[in-house]
């Protein structure tokens, strides 16, 4: 297997405050690798350690089997980043910045054309080419620092962040892109702390918090660390004890609760947990209403690893 | 390269209120001065005869001869010359009697009492008179031919088979205002060092950690030899225009900035290149603020212009009593010294030994800042711009 990044025992600080702590990560060729973590937990630190913009304090970082260096601009060349914050030149159009930073790798004029074509459509900006970013709402403002970012067709692409005030409609469209990039074959690096885009697009994923990688796989062998699998809540004021025994013998049950109406029922593992459930309610003709079943999601896996929400 | 350069033009050309400044600089600063001082240009300048002692010696005769034979358009001699033994030219030196002494050795020297314009005058003409006459070799005959509305002060060489006719000072009334000319070569020399803020920038921006652009800018396939060369480049045009702008726009309002457009050409090109790499060695030094930048930026022009007394007048000459190595590289110092070898000396080889020192200094001070730029990494990113 080859790996696209290696980043081992990462130490990073800023003065007393440790932003990475012993981190480590490994990253496939032609993968989509979610990096979810809360905010400040480090990711964008992470990104600007192995683009050899920081500097770290202790441990070791390869890119494509290479140690990176500030002036290795060959690795460089085949690296497209998308940082957090907006990079643009105020002053150029958005045809003209992604033109600028396309030429910064591409010196085929006529291949860059096409390119930049290319990118101006995966962003949908078609209808803004001529706009300044000044003109441009913050959504099309991160869809132009996309597209500047990925128009040379880069090997090696970091997202940081990329669809934050992004409408959901534009953002779907970009989750679809980088699919595709990665269809076509380049390692992406997405960091994000929206679980359900992490969840959609990546192929494997590291929960990291407080400088340190908590879990690595993928979103199921995540899921699967996570003694909770489905919790089952539904209203009904009719339960007797006797009926909570009968409900936490069910197969699977781990835990029950029953407050104000409300009941709920914790399990391990397990299909067709519900069905057992409404037939065993059907069977006493106990009255019920709003049925949920829920079962887990990263941010289940997060709070059950830290003690907090990935959210707040 | 030639990408970022067609970028770097067409974000300068958006960026006008910025590069404006460059161009207003230079020209404001010369309506002003010229609306200060500049009847001189205008009237005729009379001016009452400058007193001056020759020391008794082998060259005496030809000294006195010559001095005492310039004179001003209106016909009063340009000098009242008296021949006095060395110690009589002292004491008449410190009681004011005289402005300068002008020593008879076999190559004249000049001793002055102060730092005026007259004294000036004075040192410009024995110059003068000195590098002819080691071209010529030797001097025998001295003629002073009056011409209708110029004088014209000849050596000839008479140990050549056919004389040789030099001219020392093609329009000596127009002495004085050769002084005043310092005023506007300074314009020059200010504007060149002015330039370092805007190229400090340059490399500034390019600090990884400094912006968000600059990191983008960081990561990019394209090496920083190529970046920085491109932007300084399209800067250096911008300063180089602008100065060439004042430039005309003086000779325009009929400040007498005569002589060689090329030579002056070179001259602005030499102290631009200075400014703008010095400019970008200040933006590239890591670790320190934008605003300590900005402060060395100006600290250091304005102690390179005072050194050269672009503002004041007698650092110069004390610096070259003192440390002389420090005018010959002094920026200010060398730019305004080679307007005065194109205008006053005519000395060429000065000019060029004065040009390459600028252009050396200024690839020098590229090559460390291109040095630092491909090998740093911030020790941290600035959270907000
Ligand atoms: N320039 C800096 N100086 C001091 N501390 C910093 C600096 N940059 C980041 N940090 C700290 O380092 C930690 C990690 O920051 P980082 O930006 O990597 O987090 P992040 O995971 O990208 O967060 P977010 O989701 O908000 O983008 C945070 O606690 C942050 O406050
Ligand atoms: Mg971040």
């Amino acid at each position: 297997m080859e790996y696209a990044i290696e980043v081992s025992k990462l130490v990073k600080r800023y003065k007393e405050l440790l932003a990475l702590d012993h981190f480590d990560m490994t990253i496939r060729e032609g993968e989509i690798f979610g990096l979810l973590g809360p905010n400040g937990s480090g990711k964008t630190t992470t990104i600007n350690c192995i683009l050899s913009l920081l500097k770290y304090d202790k441990g070791q970082i390869r890119v494509f089997g290479r140690e990176i260096k500030p002036s290795d601009y060959e690795l460089k060349k085949q690296i497209g980043v998308v940082f957090q914050e907006v990079a643009v030149f105020d002053e150029l159009s958005v045809r003209d910045n992604i033109d600028y930073f396309c030429g910064l790798y591409v010196d085929d004029k006529v291949l860059r054309k096409q390119y930049v074509d290319e990118a101006i459509k995966f962003v949908g900006l078609e209808n803004y080419e001529k706009f300044v970013p000044g003109k441009l709402s913050g959504g099309l403002l991160r869809r132009l620092n996309i597209a500047c970012g990925i128009a040379h067709k880069p090997k090696l692409i970091f997202f940081d962040e990329p669809t934050v005030a992004v409408d959901p409609q534009s953002r779907n469209n970009i989750l679809e892109g980088i699919v595709k990039l990665r269809d076509a074959g380049a390692t992406i690096v997405y960091t994000s702390h929206y679980m359900e885009e992490v969840e959609q697009i990546c192929d494997r994923i590291l929960i990291m918090d407080k400088g340190k990688a908590v879990a690595t796989g993928t979103a199921e062998e995540l899921k699967n660390m996570t003694k909770n699998r489905e919790t089952i809540t539904l209203e009904t004021d009719a339960l007797t004890d006797a009926d909570l025994e009968v409900m936490k013998g069910l197969p699977h049950v781990y835990d029950i609760s029953y407050e104000n109406g409300v009941l709920s029922l914790y399990y391990s593992a397990g299909r067709n947990n519900l069905v057992r459930v409404v037939n065993y309610l059907q069977e006493k003709d106990i009255a019920f209403t709003n049925v949920h079943s829920k079962v887990p999601t990263l941010n289940d896996v997060f709070l059950e690893i830290t003690g907090k929400e990935l959210r707040d | 390269m030639l990408h970022i350069i067609k970028y770097a033009i067409k974000t300068a050309v958006k960026n006008r209120n910025t590069f404006i400044w460059t161009f207003i600089f230079p020209i404001a600063l010369a309506t002003f001065m010229y609306l200060a001082f500049g009847n001189i240009y205008n009237e005729e300048f009379v001016m009452k005869s400058i007193p001056v002692a020759v020391e008794e010696g082998e060259m005496q005769e030809v000294l006195s001869e010559f001095l005492g034979g310039l004179a001003q358009d209106n016909g009063d001699p340009y000098f009242e010359v008296r021949i006095l033994d060395k110690e009589g030219a002292g004491k008449a030196l410190e009681n004011g009697e005289v402005s300068a002494i002008i020593t008879s050795g076999a190559e004249p020297s000049v001793i002055v009492g102060g730092e005026d314009f007259k004294q000036e005058i004075v040192v410009s003409v024995i110059n003068s008179f000195v590098r002819n006459m080691r071209k010529a070799g030797a001097i025998r005959l001295m003629t002073v031919s009056e011409g209708t509305d110029e004088m014209q002060v000849v050596l000839m060489d008479e140990t050549a088979a056919e004389p040789e006719v030099f001219f020392v000072e093609k329009s000596l009334s127009k002495g004085p205002q050769n002084i005043y000319n310092n005023f506007f070569y300074a314009i020059f020399a200010m504007g060149c060092l002015f330039s370092t803020m805007g190229a400090a920038n340059l490399t500034s921006k390019l600090m990884p950690g400094r912006t968000s652009l600059s990191g983008r800018l960081n990561v990019c396939g394209t090496s920083k030899f190529k970046m920085v060369v491109s932007e300084m480049l399209v800067y250096f045009l911008v300063v180089f225009i602008a100065q060439m702008a004042g430039y005309f726009y003086m000779r325009l309002i009929g400040i007498e900035l005569t002589g060689d457009v090329l030579a002056v050409a070179g001259i602005i090109a030499a102290g631009a290149l200075y400014g703008v790499a010095k400019g970008v060695l200040i933006g590239a030094i890591p670790k320190i603020s934008e605003g300590i930048k900005v402060g060395i930026c100006v600290g250091s022009t304005m102690l390179l212009s005072f050194l050269a007394d672009l503002c004041t007048t007698g650092i110069k000459a004390g610096i070259e009593r003192t440390v002389p190595i420090v005018n010959r590289i002094s920026p200010a110092a060398l730019i305004s010294d080679s307007f005065m070898t194109i205008y006053v000396y005519e000395d060429y080889g000065k000019y060029f030994q004065n040009l390459l020192t600028l252009v050396g200094m200024a690839v020098v001070g590229t090559s460390i800042a291109i040095f630092i730029l491909s090998r740093c990494r911030a020790g941290k990113m600035m959270l907000k711009t």
